[in-house]
């Protein structure tokens, strides 16, 4: 049972406990004015369900208490042999078994009912005669059953009581979560605002004085260990709810505590009640019992207090919901979940069965009494205690995510990438993701374009996909259903026509982005720091600066001049889950798969630790994403060719060796690149740094962007040129080079500009 | 053993050392990959990427027939390439 998606769930019950409210005020309405049996209105049903089970507690109280009198009937039954099994405990458990059974196949035929014309719905606020005899007949039927079979019920029952305690408890803690919640909203702040004080200082002494009392009532001498120990107990509870609420990480406001600090002393109370009345701790309750007509009152509130209890929970369909619904609630939908309302009312049957025998099938409970011996004691004790940890848990469970990881990863988080995780490339759709973010937030502050506005927009349209080289490309990513759903950010649309022209320095800073990506998420990891990203607009190079210290210079020397890149970005499920993935992924887990390129997750490491390096696939697997966002946003006019760093290696073999008789298909790939105006190519130094060559063929400059400004090593630079300058001049010297687009096929000679001034990024 | 001819295929390194290796089409290249290994002791073992036209991965469990390769093909050998660690260079 995910707790914690009750408490998410939380922030959100507002709406839909007003909603329960306007419906309790429609259902008198109903009631009133349409009269009974009129039409089918579910709303009208669920008090006649509260009805038949009102109707089958007090006939398992008359059979427990006056079953003697019935006798002479049951005789003729054989499987009773004599009345004896079939009265008292055995008699209540046989009615709770009637009752369970037909809840049960309500249950059964309801379930997963979703809109008023379902012809479930006229099943359940219908046919009352079929159902009158469907619950006749199955109590009856219990009758035949043999002993058995009754007593394993009455085990099975024990569980069954549990659980509905623990939905009661639930929606009672979420109940009064929502009232402090409403209290606290401003309008009613403002409007009784010391209504509210009152209230809440009240329940609060209320509680306290109810604990003083139970000190005086059922301790009355020191041998009362035990009602000593429940009493403090709950003193200590009420103290530590009271505590956690205030606290300044929670924040829960005054009235909370109270209501719940009045709950968990009036189970407490109701726990010592039910101990045995001969107990000498006991006396008040004893003494209680003497007068007649007060016992008489309080079984008949007892057994109202049942009945209203399953009533209230088995509408609360979503206080055990794993998830928030999602979508508004529309018209023609249900007004509370069918088959949980009658699954509450099952188990409620079975609950009044253990209450009715004191927990246990073979004591024999006093007449007017009800739920009394140890067991209850024992359980009511338990629920009490469940029902301050589920409290105090509600409080902290979200601080505590807070604080793990700024964004909230909740265990039906957890569960959820589990599902859809290892099956699917997430963690390659979420390098997509992550990289479309940064184009999107590159057009919304419009930036861009300006080193490298040169770029004539009229200039040849060519397919930047449609390169001799066999098989690259990139598939576009399969989205799974699953993943739609975890991601909340729309899908980026297709960039408009004046968007377009921003595109190449977009493609530069995605390149560079890998990096920073890798640096943010770390920093998401590993501490709460403030991680900002800077862009000197001179430059146009998105930042990293991972330094406090180094945050506050730039902050005083470069504010003018620099841009802020999405500080405040939180990550989303998906990041969550890419991340969840690559933690608990095995080391040759391939993590990413888009066609030739498979990253495993000891490669992706350098996502979450510092000390990591990225290598080839990685940077191809990111190179690959950049190219479907391309792809994705219609820029078929790409002027850009990306080339993956093996590539790049092979330039620079060739550069080093010169270009031998295999190597046609690299003259391939370059004769390609001339179709094209800007080659993008990650030179690698070896075992030590990427940087980004760009060769610009209408500038004739080979454009360098180092993140670490080292100008003083390009000799890897010079080789790859070399090698490219080969493979140039293998195509001029063959007469068929068609009309291309570089008027200078002398890359050697181009001048190499460094872009960058200064590092933007630090070796530690 | 006709439909099963023998091939001979190249194996060049950035350093543009070349190993060769001959194989059956229908033989798991990971025996290539290991003889590379084996003749070029200053590569770790595992530690590349075996590629043919600059854009084939060769897998261990893949064959010459099912990448398409032909005798004399010649296999490129990328050393893993890695930058952008926090250690100082």
């Amino acid at each position: 049972m995910t707790l914690g998606a009750v408490a998410d769930d939380m922030e959100a019950g507002g709406g839909e406990h007003n909603g329960r409210r306007a419906r309790f005020t429609e259902d008198w309405c109903c009631c009133a004015c349409a009269g009974l049996f009129l039409g089918p209105n579910p709303m009208m049903a669920r008090y006649l369900y509260a009805l038949i089970f009102l109707v089958t507690n007090l006939l398992a109280w008359t059979l427990r208490d006056y079953g003697n009198s019935a006798l002479a009937e049951l005789q003729r039954l054989k499987v009773c042999q004599g009345a004896r099994y079939c009265l008292g405990a055995e008699g209540v458990l046989r009615i709770s078994l009637g009752c369970f059974l037909f809840f049960f196949v309500m249950f059964l035929s309801t379930v997963n009912t979703r809109k008023v014309h379902d012809f479930r719905n006229s099943w359940h606020s219908e046919w009352w005669p079929a159902k009158l005899v469907l619950w006749l007949g199955l109590t009856a039927v219990t009758f035949l059953a043999p002993s058995p079979l009754v007593q394993l019920y009455g085990k099975v029952a024990h569980f069954g009581a549990g659980a509905f305690l623990v939905i009661q408890l639930i929606s009672v803690t979420r109940f009064i979560m929502w009232l402090n919640d409403w209290c606290r909203s401003e309008i009613t702040q403002k409007r009784c605002h010391l209504q509210i004080q009152v209230v809440s200082i009240v329940t609060y002494v209320g509680s306290l004085l109810g604990i003083v009392l139970m000190y005086v009532w059922y301790a009355p001498s020191p041998s009362c260990k035990l009602n000593i120990l429940f009493i403090t107990v709950t003193l200590v509870l009420v103290q530590l709810m009271t505590f956690v609420s205030m606290s300044s990480k929670v924040k829960a406001g005054y009235l909370a505590p109270g209501l719940m600090g009045i709950y968990v002393v009036f189970l407490c109370w109701s726990a010592i009640r039910s101990e045995p009345h001969t107990e000498v701790c006991n006396r008040k309750a004893a003494v209680a019992t003497s007068a007649d007509w007060v016992n008489i009152a309080s079984f008949v509130i007892a057994v109202i207090v049942i009945v209203a209890a399953t009533f209230s929970t088995g509408i609360d369909s979503k206080c055990i919901q794993f998830k928030q619904a999602e979508g508004e609630s529309e018209e023609d939908d249900i007004p509370y979940g069918f088959g949980f309302f009658h699954l509450v009312f099952a188990m409620g049957a079975m609950y009044f069965a253990m209450i009715f025998v004191g927990w246990n099938a073979s004591h024999t409970m006093e007449r007017w009494t009800i739920d009394v011996g140890w067991a209850s004691t024992w359980v009511r004790i338990g629920n009490e205690w469940l029902a301050a940890i589920v409290y105090i848990w509600m409080m902290i469970a979200p601080v505590i995510w807070r604080t793990r990881q700024k964004t909230n990863r909740t265990p039906s988080l957890w569960a959820e990438c589990w599902l859809i995780g290892p099956s699917s490339n997430l963690v390659g759709q979420n390098l997509n993701f992550m990289g479309q973010k940064l184009v999107e937030w590159d057009k919304k502050n419009n930036r861009g374009g300006k080193i490298m506005d040169h770029i004539d927009e009229s200039s040849a349209v060519e397919d930047f996909d449609n390169r001799p080289s066999k098989k690259i490309k990139c598939s576009e990513p399969e989205f799974l259903d699953s993943d739609r759903k975890l991601n909340s950010d729309p899908i980026p649309s297709p960039a408009s026509p004046s968007i377009q022209k921003l595109s190449p320095i977009i493609e530069l800073e995605d390149k560079q982005a890998c990096e920073i990506d890798d640096d943010q998420q770390l920093q998401e990891d590993k501490q709460i720091k403030v991680d900002t990203y800077y862009v000197p607009q001179d430059k146009q190079m998105a930042e990293l600066i991972d330094d406090e210290k180094q945050l506050e210079e730039y902050k005083q020397n470069k504010v003018s001049t620099y841009d802020y890149l999405p500080q405040d970005y939180t990550m989303t499920n998906l990041d969550i889950c890419a991340q969840i993935m690559i933690e608990t992924s095995f080391e040759n887990d391939i993590l990413v798969k888009m066609d030739e390129i498979c990253v495993k997750q000891h490669q992706l490491l350098c996502l979450l630790d510092q000390s990591q390096w990225l290598n080839d696939d990685v940077i191809s697997a990111y190179i690959c994403c950049i190219r479907d966002q391309l792809h994705m946003q219609n820029m078929d006019d790409a002027k850009i060719c990306l080339e993956n760093p093996f590539i790049t290696g092979l330039l620079k073999r060739d550069g080093n060796i010169g270009v031998h008789e295999d190597g046609n298909f690299i003259t391939e790939i370059v004769r390609n690149y001339l179709k094209h105006e800007m080659i993008l190519l990650p030179v690698n130094i070896k075992d030590t740094h990427w940087y980004l060559a760009v060769i610009n063929s209408q500038k004739y400059e080979i454009q360098v962007l180092d993140s670490l400004c080292w100008e003083f090593n390009r000799a890897d630079l010079t080789i790859m040129l070399q090698g490219l300058q080969y493979h140039l001049d293998i195509l001029e010297s063959q007469k068929n080079l068609r009309n291309h687009n570089w008027k200078d096929l002398q890359v050697t000679k181009w001048p190499v500009t460094e872009q960058l001034r200064e590092p933007i990024k630090k070796d530690r | 053993m006709e439909d099963d001819p023998l091939i001979t295929l190249k194996v060049l390194d950035l350093e543009g050392r070349r190993v060769y290796h001959t194989m059956r089409m229908n033989n798991r290249l990971q025996g290539l990959m290991d003889a590379y290994y084996k003749k070029v002791a200053d590569v770790t073992y595992g530690s590349g990427t075996f590629m043919f036209d600059g854009s084939i991965r060769l897998r261990g469990t893949n064959t010459p027939a099912e990448l398409d390769l032909n005798d004399e093909d010649e296999i490129e050998f990328f050393p893993t390439m890695i930058g952008g660690g926090s250690v100082g260079a």
